[in-house]
């Protein structure tokens, strides 16, 4: 069975209420599970989604503890669920990325989901922190060379593709039981 | 529950915003900067009417949104307009601050 984790900052919701006694519950449960929202969830961060976001990575799921409201400490940490899920259980379990493939364009459409920007430029849309500004800097153009200065495209779908790749994001679409909730750390 | 037996965090630096859009009783003041490169996301502490709240807004570097949200739509408004400034406030101080 795949394991996944969460990471629950303090002060957030899954700080305030502990998962292992309710489960995890999507913001917005009476929702249809679509790629909008889906990617709306993903790269957006929308309140208005039907699901729960989980890692298969454990750091991910420490860095997004360790940034709570509040800063952790060794008397009041944050958290990091465990969670096992099963095939066969009522609820759906969607990799992001290959959800957003089954709907890319043809390589034959005049509109790509790939970016025109330079080598680096998908390092940082991956990691902002330090590369903002090649993020920002006109793109080089086919000679003769001129044109409208400009940054690279950014789509929606390559930019969701990116932000589930540096979580290693998974979605569940519905609610997990407690019994899925195996442990839960802590981090500080 | 015993920690995972990581060291403490200790490489953060707090910044002072200055001249945050602000409104309905709201003013952004400082962000907690994680001088880390694999912690993506900074606090936003700010101040509502004029009290210092101990609770800060979770923000997301890359994706460049708050993580956190007011029920308020007013409010959730001003933090909106808010972010582009913040936003602009922290890559400054990365620009000048190479990673450790």
């Amino acid at each position: 069975m795949p394991m996944f984790f969460k990471g629950a900052g303090r002060g957030t919701f899954w700080h305030l209420r502990d998962a292992r006694a309710d489960g995890f519950l999507p913001q917005s449960l009476m929702l249809d599970s679509t790629l909008d929202r889906m990617m709306q969830h993903v790269a957006r961060g929308s309140v208005h989604s039907p699901y729960v976001s989980l890692s298969r990575s454990f750091p991910v799921a420490r860095a997004y503890a360790l940034a709570g409201k509040q800063r952790p400490t060794a008397k009041t940490p944050a958290w990091v669920y465990e969670i096992e899920l099963s095939e066969g259980m009522i609820l759906e379990l969607l990799d992001p990325l290959v959800e957003i493939a089954k709907s890319l364009p043809s390589p034959w459409d005049r509109l790509s989901y790939q970016h025109d920007g330079p080598p680096e430029y998908l390092a940082s849309v991956l990691s902002m922190k330090w590369n903002r500004r090649s993020l920002r800097a006109p793109i080089p153009q086919p000679p003769p060379g001129i044109g409208t200065p400009r940054p690279p495209n950014l789509s929606l779908q390559l930019e969701t593709m990116a932000r589930a790749m540096r979580d290693a994001e998974v979605l569940v679409f519905g609610s997990i039981p407690k019994e899925c909730v195996k442990a839960r750390y802590a981090v500080y | 529950m015993a920690s995972a037996g990581f060291a403490p965090i200790t490489h953060t630096q707090r910044i002072e915003l200055k001249a945050i859009p602000s409104g309905q009783g709201l003013e952004f003041v400082e962000a907690e900067l994680f001088l880390r490169p694999e912690i993506p996301f900074a606090i936003i502490f700010y101040s509502d009417n004029g009290i210092r709240q101990e609770d800060g807004m979770r923000m997301d570097l890359d994706k460049q949104i708050f993580l956190d949200h007011f029920e308020d739509q007013a409010r959730e408004d001003i933090a909106t307009a808010a972010a582009p400034a913040i936003l602009d406030q922290i890559f400054d101080f990365f620009e000048t601050h190479p990673p450790l």
